[in-house]
């Protein structure tokens, strides 16, 4: 027990010391976090009217981000499955790092739902005992608990091994359950948030059998997108390269991780060219919010498509990353691949955020166009947790570089050997 | 079953709680603004009588402080053998909106504040103008896939007009159709409700217990009618148009961050009123009765007229028909 | 009443004329005098009795009656030119049609009454039935205080339904149902207090355009924090300034 609170303890310490430039980037974080409190504190006291987010369109910036978050989180199940599963050496080593990540993804994504709810103060009228959840009829029961449930997983499993890990003992069998477990719960987490959407009878945008596979398919593709430039960071900020350093990140886990996105975004590009096929050759009324994304709609002779140029380079960023990611001279060449990975990040961001809440209010069920743009506070306040994400993963990732790469232990097992840890 | 005993003990202490809070019951969380015995109110559903009674008499008390008036807030049970129905009339709706503000005035909506542009008033009904019929014909000549003819008649959900506003009504080329909840059989905002905060009574109409809603919209997104509105902001609600005649599932005042639709006049139709908008209906146009007493309006109009609702294909069987003559 | 010492002087100027037949021109001049007065305050004489030269008595045998709103113009003009909407003629309870309509015969010949040049009552738009009716198709010749059904039986007005039933079955079953129309109060027991009448106008029953209310306002407004851009920007600043530094190699 005093190992645990020693490591709890020094965990705590070694994330928060570090180089000026970290303290730097600790701060550039802290900043957006306070402000987004400070924020906050006004949709607390005036209500949601802070937003844009009317009876129109009822769902704005928090879910959307929400629901691409979701998809983040998932994406570690790429890593951890060819680790655990195909036993991929390369992947072994960074297992942890996309871990980290669920954590810091689903730290973003409650906080998204928690902040978007009418009546904060409510929360806990959703969970058994203190409330009355509506299980299992309510998609956003199932998501409460498998989000959560999937957050436990994701900071046992690494809390554990890097807990082992710094007391210089090799972890115990039952962990590979719980790890195992993660795999098939990964897919559920996105799967349940696709469902929330694809259920509604009402939303015709949504409500499609696609919905599930497209969005896996591009939380596959975003996830290891942006694995791999947290990957490149990770390797400058830290000892990797450098002789003696235990922590290693090959070129060609970056590689691995490149092909799992190319092969997530054919995917996903296959599946919204499909929905954009089944919607739009019968040209039913269902056309309309595929419409409104990429030409507008038009009533009494105004046009309405505020969200066309943004829907145009999405899949233009997307359609260019697949092509790089298609090459491998293009996806083994650090530039263009660092190029392919942010658009695939930034495309899958616009049409499975914005680009996929959005329009499934637009028209409303009864016909009416009303679009929506997020206010200036609803950006501060979304940046801002987007920074409470990253502070969080930061943290948790500066521990788990410390410790993994040797740089700390408990003081009774300084002279062990590091046991294998997977 | 050792669950049901957990469940038993927990429920007993989270009343206890309750209980132990009430000295400190009127103690206000700032920002929130609410107290600590709204805070830990339970489900309405859940609420013994005398709980009941306890949250109306603190409800009573808090619209007497906030408007200064003496509020009647009734929890009449649904009658029994009764589950309200609708029949609306398009061929004699004139669209001319008294039922919109009609509804406005007796379920204490929140107004559009004159000085506070963020308020705006709430409307349960949206009457759509829709054009009676459109024809373009197709270009004569031309092979089918470069010119398709548009003829375009019938109930349009897609393309119509929310914000009409004609010297006179009804205009020639023009029919109307008043939109409110349709109280669904199926109602599929009450099957994606997290909380159980909406629900459907034994006599048919879908509530909202405003003190437990959470206001994540979900039932917003569901509702294949767009009857549902949520509370943006603080209602702003001057003293002179509050309806002093409330029902705690019905009219009483909202707050911010809840949910609220058409309840078919609670408040009236579990006195044997009608509801406000049958009532104002300037040419009869609405018609509302019990489905299950083959004597009433709107079984008459079931027999007689041909009816048809929205959204058929949805599956929500709503209880709101529309018919013409 | 002007009208009615019109008349009587008149009367009573002709009988002088008889009596004095051998006048003096004095006596001339005075009868001139009355004769030239009488023209001065002839246009003031109602249409009625000009056109059919009966007297005021035959429907006020009582004496004149208090003026109205539109005898009081009538009174300062003269004339009910430029009165307005005259009133379109309901039966008043206890029936006053008979007051008048008991003194003459009817005509039973269908005419357009709109330029009706006897009471104001009549003179109204008629637009029921596209030309096939007319006034006596439902008003009972032989006594106006009642309907005229199909086989000639006699109803109040209360009773119109029945009246307006005979062409519109479908419409009155529909009605006593409480399909048709407004129906009030509650709903065990709905109030039909309104007959066709209180809402149809008999005489021109399709319902006119109204005035609809206000259209609904768009969503309103974002709540905007005073200086909050300017926060925001300096924020956003700071953040990325750091964000860069730590960044910078």
């Amino acid at each position: 027990m005093s190992k645990l609170i020693d490591f709890v303890i020094t965990s705590i310490k070694v994330s928060l010391t570090g180089s000026k430039k970290y303290y730097a980037w600790l701060a550039s974080l802290l900043i957006m976090v306070l402000f987004g409190a400070f924020s906050y504190y006004y949709q607390l006291k005036y209500g949601l009217i802070i937003t844009d987010i009317r009876d129109q369109v009822s769902w704005g910036s928090y879910i959307a981000n929400f629901t691409f978050l979701v998809g983040v989180a998932a994406a570690a199940v790429m890593i951890v499955l060819p680790a655990y599963i195909y036993n991929y050496k390369e992947f072994k080593h960074i297992t942890i790092f996309g871990e980290l990540l669920a954590v810091g993804a689903l730290t973003m994504c409650l906080s998204f739902v928690l902040i978007d709810l009418g009546r904060i103060d409510r929360m806990l009228h959703i969970l058994p005992f203190t409330g009355t959840p509506n299980w299992p009829q309510s998609m956003l029961t199932w998501d409460v608990i498998v989000l959560n449930g999937y957050l436990f997983l994701n900071l046992l499993i690494p809390g554990y091994l890097l807990y082992k890990a710094y007391v210089r003992e090799p972890p115990r069998k039952w962990i590979k359950i719980f790890i195992l477990i993660s795999i098939p719960w990964a897919i559920s987490i996105h799967t349940v948030t696709a469902f929330l959407y694809g259920g509604l009878a009402a939303r015709p945008f949504w409500n499609t059998a696609v919905m599930a596979p497209r969005f896996l398919a591009s939380a596959f593709t975003a996830g290891p997108a942006l694995m791999i430039i947290i990957l490149q960071i990770v390797r400058r900020y830290t000892c990797i390269g450098k002789p003696g350093c235990k922590l290693v990140v090959t070129d060609r886990a970056l590689f691995t991780l490149a092909h799992i996105a190319l092969i997530s975004m054919l995917v996903n590009l296959f599946f919204l060219g499909s929905e954009i096929y089944t919607v739009g050759y019968a040209a039913t009324s269902h056309l309309a919010p595929l419409k409104y994304l990429f030409f507008g709609l038009e009533h009494n002779g105004v046009t309405y498509a505020k969200l066309q140029p943004y829907m145009w380079a999405a899949i233009t960023m997307e359609i260019i990353a697949a092509i790089l990611l298609l090459f491998p001279k293009t996806r083994k060449n650090f530039t263009t691949l660092n190029i392919a990975c942010i658009f695939a990040f930034l495309g899958i961001w616009t049409e499975k955020g914005m680009g996929l809440i959005i329009p499934g209010f637009i028209p409303t069920p009864i016909g009416e166009i009303w679009e929506y743009y997020p206010t200036l506070m609803e950006i501060m306040i979304t940046l801002a947790v987007w920074a409470l994400g990253f502070l969080v993963y930061t943290l948790l990732l500066k521990v788990a570089i410390a410790i993994e790469a040797e740089e700390v232990v408990h003081p009774s097992a300084k002279d062990k050997e590091m046991p294998e840890m997977h | 079953m050792v669950d049901e005993s957990r469940r038993d003990f927990l429920k007993k202490a989270a009343a206890g709680a309750t209980a132990a809070v009430i000295p400190f019951a009127n103690v206000r969380i700032p920002v929130i603004d609410v107290t600590l015995e709204e805070f830990f109110q339970k489900h309405y559903k859940e609420m013994s009588e005398e709980e009941k009674q306890r949250v109306i008499e603190r409800l009573k008390k808090e619209y007497k402080e906030k408007y200064g008036i003496d509020a009647t807030i009734k929890t009449t049970p649904p009658k029994e053998g009764v589950v309200w129905g609708y029949a609306l009339n398009i061929q004699k709706c004139i669209g001319c909106r008294r039922c919109v503000y009609a509804c406005v005035r007796e379920n204490n909506q929140s107004r559009a504040s004159p000085t506070d542009p963020t308020k705006g008033e709430i409307q349960w009904i949206r009457v759509l103008e829709i054009e009676k019929f459109k024809i373009h014909p197709g270009e004569e000549g031309k092979d089918f896939r470069t010119r398709f003819g548009e003829i375009i008649a019938g109930v349009n959900l897609e393309e119509n007009e929310h914000y009409y506003n004609p010297e006179h009504v009804p205009e020639e080329d023009k029919f109307y159709m008043p939109i409110q909840c349709q109280q669904c059989e199926r109602p599929p905002c009450v099957k994606v409700c997290p909380t159980k905060a909406t629900w459907k009574e034994p006599d048919g109409i879908i509530v909202v217990d405003y003190n437990w809603c959470i206001g994540c919209r979900f039932c917003l997104a569901a509702c294949p009618y767009w009857a549902r509105r949520f509370n943006w902001s603080d209602p702003y609600l001057p003293k002179e148009e509050i309806n002093p005649n409330m029902h705690y599932l019905g009219n009483r005042i909202r707050m911010r961050g809840v949910v609220e639709k058409c309840t078919f006049c609670i408040q009236r139709t579990r006195e044997g009123r009608y509801p406000a908008c049958v009532e104002i209906c300037p040419v009869g146009a609405r018609k509302f009765g019990n489905l299950l007493d083959p004597e009433s309006d709107v079984r008459k109009v079931l027999e007689k007229k041909r009816v048809f609702r929205l959204k058929e294909e949805l599956g929500t069987q709503p209880k709101f028909f529309y018919f013409m003559d | 009443m002007e009208a009615r010492s019109d008349n009587l002087i008149l009367q009573k100027a002709l009988q002088e004329i008889e009596r004095m037949k051998e006048v003096s021109v004095a006596k001339g001049l005075v009868i001139l005098v009355i004769l030239l007065s009488m023209f001065s305050i002839a246009h003031a004489k109602p249409e009625f009795a000009e056109k059919t030269g009966e007297s005021c008595t035959v429907c006020h045998p009582n004496g004149p009656p208090e003026l109205g709103p539109a005898g009081e113009y009538f009174k300062e003009h003269g004339t009910l030119e430029g009165y307005g909407e005259l009133p379109t003629g309901e039966a008043e309870p206890g029936g006053r049609c008979n007051v008048c309509h008991a003194q003459f015969k009817p005509n039973p010949t269908p005419r357009d009454l709109s330029a009706a040049p006897r009471e104001p009552n009549h003179r109204f738009e008629f637009n029921h039935g596209g030309g096939r009716f007319w006034c006596l198709t439902c008003h009972n010749p032989v006594d106006r205080d009642t309907l005229r059904l199909f086989n000639g039986s006699e109803i109040p007005f209360e009773e119109a339904p029945l009246l307006c039933s005979q062409c519109h079955g479908v419409i009155y079953e529909e009605w006593k149902e409480h399909i048709h129309g407004r129906w009030v109060g509650s709903i065990e027991n709905p109030e039909p207090d309104v007959i066709c009448t209180d809402c149809h106008n008999p005489h021109d029953p399709e319902f006119k355009p109204i005035e609809p209310e206000k259209p609904p306002e768009k969503p309103p407004a974002s709540k905007e924090i005073p200086n909050y851009p300017v926060y925001s920007f300096i924020v956003l600043a700071l953040s990325l300034l750091l964000a860069v530094y730590a960044a910078w190699r």
